[in-house]
């Protein structure tokens, strides 16, 4: 693009053969950082070119990539996260999950821009990277302990209270298939499973500290950004009072909250479970991310009847419906309980919940019994039922063996039908929205390569009217469509805001901070010195939609796979929304490929390879690109 | 006029003294008025954050005319994490 500097990056990977016990500096070129980014940019090719077909996503080949954005670290809100990826053992697929908190920024100011973890290594390790500094320490004393503890553990060992972690709990260790990783305790990359990638590396943690942020090449453009923010934010969203989950009431009456494993889309004790809810009786404090003023994330104490301890934060919106209203538990101490538990051992929330939700189903339908619980009353709304549950997946004991493994899984090995209320795509549990009444989140949920990915999926709400909606105009988003529509033109909304809506992972920022898209793409600018426009940026985002699309091609997955749970075909119980059309769904699944570039097999064809600019990734495609 | 008391989880535009982000507070407004009326001289232009209106706990629209002691509930698009 002309201009050949590199500000907002430090140039530098770090690569760990742990097999080895050996560590190397790579320096990729500028035109690599100009045509991926960061986060997914990153990680997708590299998993694509450096991973082999159909290898075991536990064992030796697979490769664990954490990876920053061009703004990570910057001092302005929402730049605080990283991008986490690997083949997940959850789905089989391109894995991904992203984590806020402080670890990316310090990465980035230890002089870093991604991690590449391959091998297995022969006893328990961690990773020390300081200051330009990469060490490979032992972590025999580490293992087998929660999250907290470790992070308190290595903190004491390296003399320093302000190392950041990601860490895995002891959910990573045994090879729970949800397993997720944990920045400094609290935040939370999730989802795919990639907690259980990092265990079987035997890696159970990176530690990071840095004092070195990279130039910006405007950095009076970044200052009044963040400026404007600190100063407006309170007018702009109400997310910073009581964090995600504040709307649960307004979601029930639109038909948006999962109820009793996705029979429903309200809940009518939902007032008991709401963020306000837990705020108002069980909140110590409100904290944040980086440079962030929002503090939308809560910590949660409660003594009785359940023991929370507040180092492991408090519920999300995510968490308070996976085993609230989806489990049909109206208790939030019981929900507050689940989430310390996950936090603790280090397990994705929305999948235990979701997979917990499909057990309680089989167990009011008779495909499991109180032999098969080991006397637990599995019921709906059973509180107490469902923590034992969930201890029992901890240690992997009984039927939580087998949930342990995911609620594909579990419903293969129980039968009986019990497939069709599994509520997963590609092996992955659905999040919190019911594809129901967000029609094109549910047509995103069914083709996205790391399965149901909410933070990437279009909120289809938004595109009936709303917050910048005049602005989509920029993204030739110009068209309000219902959020229940599933048509042709959801499809065309989809391929357009659907790139915006993936930026983020690219970028590696939040999707909270109410930014306009104008201010992201001056943000990038600003911090990078590129002429980096919308188009640029949403051909980056398509860039990586398409390689992790060659990666699922590789490693198996056809079109076929691009399916909703059948229990979202039927009407909500409660709620009263109607089934997404299967018809509809495949209708506007050939549009969007076709839009996208793939053939009617949802496969990339050459021309859009050549478009994109990564016609290498052809090599992969068997038989290769029409 | 008639008072109603109000809900909102979307902040104002302009910053309001007394408004308290997702706490009941009581309006006076004058007859007739609809949701709509009261989200617009609420809310200003943050109007456009709407995801759903509710009145006394149900769904309503824009149109929907009010009537002394109702409660409305106004919440936004978007949610997630």
């Amino acid at each position: 693009m002309g201009n050949e500097k590199m500000n907002g990056y430090n140039g530098r990977f770090i690569r760990v053969n742990l097999s080895q016990a050996k560590v190397s500096i790579e320096e990729p070129p500028l035109d690599y950082y100009q045509r991926y980014l960061g986060g997914r940019g990153f990680i997708v090719p590299t998993l694509l070119k450096e991973v082999p077909g159909k290898a075991d996503p536990l064992g030796e080949e697979n490769k664990l990539i954490f990876a920053l954005g061009p703004l990570t670290g910057m001092p302005f809100p929402g730049s605080g996260r990283n991008s986490v990826g690997a083949k997940s053992p959850l789905t089989g697929a391109m894995g991904e999950a992203e984590a806020g908190g402080f670890w990316g920024a310090e990465l980035k100011r230890a002089g870093f821009d991604a991690i590449i973890i391959e091998g297995i290594s022969g006893s328990p390790v961690y990773l020390w990277v300081h200051d330009g500094e990469v060490e490979l320490r032992s972590a025999q004393s580490l293992w087998g302990l929660e999250v907290a503890q470790t992070h308190s553990e290595i903190q004491k060992e390296l003399a320093d209270q302000r190392i950041r972690t990601a860490i895995i709990g002891p959910a990573g260790e045994r090879g729970i298939r949800f397993a997720c990783i944990s920045n400094d305790i609290t935040h939370i990359a999730g989802r795919t499973g990639l907690g259980a990638v990092m265990g079987s590396k035997k890696l159970k943690a990176i530690a990071v500290r840095g004092k070195t942020v990279p130039p910006m090449a405007d950095p009076e453009f970044i200052h009044a950004l963040s400026r404007d923010m600190g100063q407006n934010f309170k007018e702009r969203a109400g997310v910073w009072k009581y964090g995600t989950g504040y709307l649960m009431e307004g979601y029930s009456l639109g038909g948006n909250l999962p109820g009793f494993n996705f029979q429903d889309g309200s809940f009518d004790e939902v007032a008991k479970i709401s963020a306000q809810a837990v705020c108002d009786q069980f909140r110590t404090e409100m904290y944040g991310c980086y440079a962030c003023p929002l503090r939308c994330k809560k910590r949660v104490k409660i003594d009785t009847p359940y023991e929370v301890d507040p180092i492991y934060g408090g519920p999300e919106y995510e968490t308070l419906a996976a085993f609230g209203s989806n489990c049909g538990i109206s208790d939030p101490r019981a929900i507050c309980k689940a989430h310390e538990i996950c936090n603790r051992y280090g397990m994705d929330t929305i999948s235990a919940g979701v997979t917990l939700s499909f057990a309680m189903e089989c167990f009011v339908r008779g495909y499991l019994t109180t032999k098969d619980t080991e006397g637990i009353d599995l019921s709906f709304g059973n509180a107490d039922a469902m923590l034992k549950m969930l201890e029992q997946i901890v240690i992997k004991k009984g039927l939580g063996a087998l949930l342990a493994e995911g609620s594909r899984a579990a419903s293969r090995e129980i039968g009986q039908g019990s497939e069709e209320f599994a509520i997963q795509v590609k092996g992955m549990e659905l999040a919190m929205h019911d594809p129901r009444m967000k029609q094109g989140l549910g047509l995103h949920c069914s083709v996205n390569f790391s399965g149901p990915d909410h933070a990437s999926a279009i909120q289809d709400t938004a595109f009936v009217k709303g917050p910048g909606f005049e602005e989509m105009a920029s993204i030739d988003v110009t068209e309000s469509i219902p959020s229940t529509e599933l048509s042709p033109r959801k499809a065309r909304l989809l391929y357009h805001a659907g790139l915006w809506t993936h930026l983020p992972n690219y970028l590696v920022t939040c999707g909270l901070v109410p930014y306009t898209k104008k201010q992201v793409t001056e943000a990038v600018q600003a911090v990078t010195g590129w002429p980096m426009s919308h188009w640029r940026l949403m051909k980056t985002a398509e860039r990586g939609i398409t390689l992790g699309r060659i990666f699922n091609l590789r490693e198996g997955f056809t079109k076929e796979d691009d399916v909703l749970p059948k229990r979202l075909e039927m009407p909500q119980r409660k709620g009263n929304l109607k089934g997404v059309a299967p018809d509809q769904l495949r209708e506007a699944q050939r549009i969007y490929y076709q839009m996208l570039g793939w053939d009617e097999n949802g496969i990339p064809t050459r021309g859009r390879l050549v478009e994109l600019d990564i016609e290498w990734a052809g090599h992969y495609l068997n038989p290769g690109p029409s | 006029m008639i008072t109603v008391t109000v809900r909102s989880f979307i902040p104002p535009s302009k910053p309001m003294g007394d408004f308290r982000l997702g706490e009941p507070f009581e309006m006076t407004i004058p007859e007739p008025f609809t949701v709509g009326d009261l989200a617009r001289s609420l809310l200003s232009k943050n109007v456009n954050q709407i995801g759903i209106l509710a009145v006394n706990g149900k769904p309503a629209n824009e149109d929907a005319i009010l009537s002394e002691g109702d409660r409305v509930d106004l919440y936004a698009l978007l949610d997630g994490g």
